[in-house]
């Protein structure tokens, strides 16, 4: 959608990085507009009126200018500043990963086709970041979100055949190829591209499981925390290989884990 | 900027390459600091230089809080006037500039020279926490405030050194969180009015 000189729309903070004095360069993703970046000035004095709306993982409503090379927000909502999470450093690191993963899948303005599934990620977002303010487990909300990002972007992981040879996989633990992005039978695994992980019967039915059914279905499943490690070390390496970097949030969350 | 170098003098175009690395300053900014520097007298000028080389020669960070100093330890940590049973982590060492104005703690300071950033990859190793940590253990120490600024990251830092502080049994404080001096109250984010409201104080 072509941006008017002065546009207003709802989306979410995901990043923030320091620019001269007292400014930041925000970056939000929308529904209509893909992922902005837009300067907000004097934001870093306690005093600006801007500075509590703008917040990260913020849910606002802004109005943003166009400006020469970047925009500039020119008024900003606060809609919802999810208190709870906030106060809460599991919930809270959860929500900087969310962030992050949906950042780095979205389209800026005008770069992607015209409907590059911007939409859903952002939707997709404020649920998640809904859900995990209301207190739902961090646990089972972010393997179904980035299963759900991936499948947006056309990388969702292979799982019910083999990513060599087609044929439907069998019951049991398979080689899971980061390379081929998906699992791969045991005839074809010598000739598919690692780096490999194997993965038990059971990981694999949770990843199905969570790529096929809702929110609300994912949430509502107890899972062992040994079958959600196995699912989490393949998005892992699944999300690694196709944005060529680690997410860098996930690492915090590893290191929460052992605190 | 250096294709400003074609135009100029050897030595200006240096100078005009040197300023522009400054942060907040421009390629035009640089350049007309470079001719300003041109006519100022010498002696300002050199001045200006010494004043550069005796940071970095001179100026270190302290030992026990790692502020910017000029003697390890800093005045501070040395100054026996200052209630040693209080620590004020801070983020930066511009923070202990901030907090000093006050004139209103006189106990002592940490400064973490940063804040976990999961986004930008900054890790709780990256920062000063484990020197933090060995400083607790032999100090006397009876309260901790975690000054780290109030946005998303200060905050996920000042939790997570709640997280490692708890088992010490000592007390964890942070500063109150309210309307800024001058501040227009329909401008306030609610956030900030709630934790005001929250946090009021008898008349």
């Amino acid at each position: 959608m072509a941006k008017p000189r002065i546009y207003k729309t709802e989306a979410v903070v995901v990043r923030q990085s320091p620019l001269g004095e007292a400014d930041r360069i925000i970056t939000m993703l929308s529904p209509e507009y893909g992922q902005i970046r837009a300067v907000a000035k004097g934001v870093r004095r306690l005093n600006s009126r801007l500075t509590g709306h703008l917040e990260l993982l913020n849910h606002v409503e802004v109005s943003v200018a166009e400006g020469r090379s970047l925009d500039v927000v020119s008024e900003a909502q606060c809609l919802n500043g999810y208190p709870a999470l906030r106060d809460d450093l599991d919930r809270v690191s959860a929500g900087m990963f969310l962030a992050e993963l949906a950042d780095g899948f979205a389209m800026p303005e005008g770069h992607g086709p015209p409907d590059a599934h911007g939409r859903e990620v952002y939707e997709l977002l404020v649920e998640t970041l809904g859900r995990l303010e209301k207190g739902e487990p961090p646990e089972r909300l972010l393997p179904f979100f980035q299963l759900r990002v991936l499948a947006f972007a056309g990388l969702a992981p292979e799982l019910t055949l083999c990513v060599q040879c087609g044929r439907a996989l069998e019951q049991r633990s398979h080689a899971y190829s980061a390379g081929a992005g998906g699992i791969a039978c045991p005839d074809c695994v010598t000739s598919a591209p690692g780096p490999f992980l194997s993965v038990s019967v059971r990981a694999i039915k949770l990843l199905r499981y969570y790529q096929s059914r809702s929110l609300d279905e994912a949430v509502g499943l107890d899972v062992p925390p040994k079958v959600l490690e196995e699912v989490n070390r393949v998005l892992d390496a699944h999300l690694r290989h196709h944005l060529d970097r680690e997410i860098r949030s996930g690492r915090f969350l590893k290191t929460l884990g052992r605190v | 900027m250096t294709q400003s170098g074609r135009s100029e003098v050897g030595p200006v175009s240096r100078l005009v390459d040197e300023l522009h690395k400054l942060p907040g300053i421009g390629p035009k900014t640089a350049q007309r600091l470079a001719y300003y520097l041109i006519r100022m007298p010498a002696d300002e000028a050199r001045g200006l230089a010494e004043a550069i080389g005796a940071v970095k020669d001179r100026i270190g960070l302290c030992g026990q809080c790692f502020d910017i100093t000029e003697s390890d330890p800093c005045a501070i940590c040395v100054d026996a006037s200052r209630d040693r049973a209080r620590i004020c982590v801070v983020e930066e060492p511009l923070d202990v500039r901030a907090l000093e104005r006050t004139r209103s703690y006189h106990g002592l300071y940490h400064v973490l020279h940063g804040v976990i950033s999961p986004i930008n990859g900054v890790g709780p190793d990256d920062l000063k926490i484990r020197p933090l940590l060995e400083r607790l253990k032999v100090d006397g120490v009876e309260e901790i405030v975690i000054a780290t600024n109030p946005n998303v990251e200060g905050e996920a830092t000042a939790m997570y050194l709640q997280r490692l502080l708890e088992a010490l049994g000592t007390r964890i404080t942070r500063p109150a969180r309210g309307l800024p001096v001058g501040g227009d109250l329909e401008y306030a984010d609610e956030v900030t009015l709630s934790r005001a409201m929250d946090g009021r104080q008898p008349f």
